[in-house]
């Protein structure tokens, strides 16, 4: 599954954990590519985390032990921290040959969840930087609930993370 | 004092609250796209963008596209609900960016369900 996808699932995560503020970073610096998704929700504890990622939680909620496995797989690996009423986060190293996929599809996603949800994404690799912010949304990129401002939001994520990665 | 369990319990009453007024536009057409680990790994990103795409590029008015949480079997995925305003909802398996133009096609603007796509 490409970076964005899992991105899909973390995130998922975060909104059913009832996280306020999601913070997504990918960064990307010589031959690793950083996925992280940190999130201000309910937590849980470590016993369900080591559940999680040996997919004990199957079918339902195997999202971490297939991001585990892809990780680890890349010769990456994942570190998870949570604590039971602070929140939760995610770090997930992989190889750089893993396809990102297109983020700016994956984040629209989230659009219905944004008014209520903050999502910042933020991305940094050798050839530059970019931050979205959901707050920022009609500010930047105009009327939220118009459709067509979610499609320029997807445009230009996917343009400038496709660039920043050097077109992966 | 309030314990972090009544916190919690306000925050999703309050957000249910949010979900609902947010969701129930009158005359709207919503639909619903299951974005469960099973469905993002058949291609549910690729048909909630099909519908984007379609909904946008025609210049539909009055439909939502939302996420939701997993839906359907994992034989069925990616999966889909169509709710037409005042209509039950109409549940699709196995979706496509070709399939999905379709149920655009006749579903959203022709009001009629495509029972080829249809799943229980």
């Amino acid at each position: 599954m490409e970076l964005s996808k899992h991105m899909v699932d973390m995130i998922t995560n975060s909104i059913e954990a009832m996280a306020r503020h999601i913070l997504v970073n990918l960064s990307f610096f010589g031959d690793w590519i950083i996925l992280e998704v940190s999130d201000d929700g309910k937590g849980t504890t470590t016993e369900e985390v080591e559940a999680a990622m040996r997919g004990d939680k199957a079918p339902r909620g195997r999202g971490l032990a297939l991001l585990k496995d892809a990780a680890e797989q890349s010769g990456g690996d994942i570190f998870v921290w949570s604590e039971e009423g602070h929140g939760t986060g995610v770090r997930a190293t992989f190889g750089k040959d893993v396809p990102l996929g297109k983020v700016g599809d994956a984040l629209i996603v989230f659009w219905q969840e944004m008014p209520i949800t903050v999502i910042t994404l933020s991305a940094v690799t050798e050839n530059g930087a970019f931050v979205f912010d959901s707050r920022l949304i009609g500010e930047r990129y105009g009327d939220p609930s118009e459709m067509d401002t979610m499609v320029k939001v997807r445009k230009e994520v996917n343009h400038t993370l496709t660039n920043l990665f050097g077109g992966k | 004092m309030k314990s972090i369990a009544d916190i919690n319990a306000i925050r999703e009453q309050m957000r249910s609250k949010v979900l609902i007024r947010d969701n129930t536009k009158e005359g709207e057409t919503h639909v619903f796209v299951g974005m469960g680990t099973l469905g993002l790994e058949a291609g549910a990103v690729e048909v909630f963008n099909a519908f984007v795409d379609e909904i946008t590029s025609r210049e539909i008015k009055n439909v939502r596209i939302s996420r939701s949480g997993a839906l359907g079997a994992a034989d069925k995925q990616p999966y889909v609900e169509v709710v037409l305003p005042g209509k039950a909802p109409v549940a699709y398996g196995n979706l496509t960016a070709d399939t999905v133009k379709v149920i655009v096609d006749k579903h959203v603007l022709g009001g009629e369900p495509v029972t080829d796509y249809i799943v229980k």
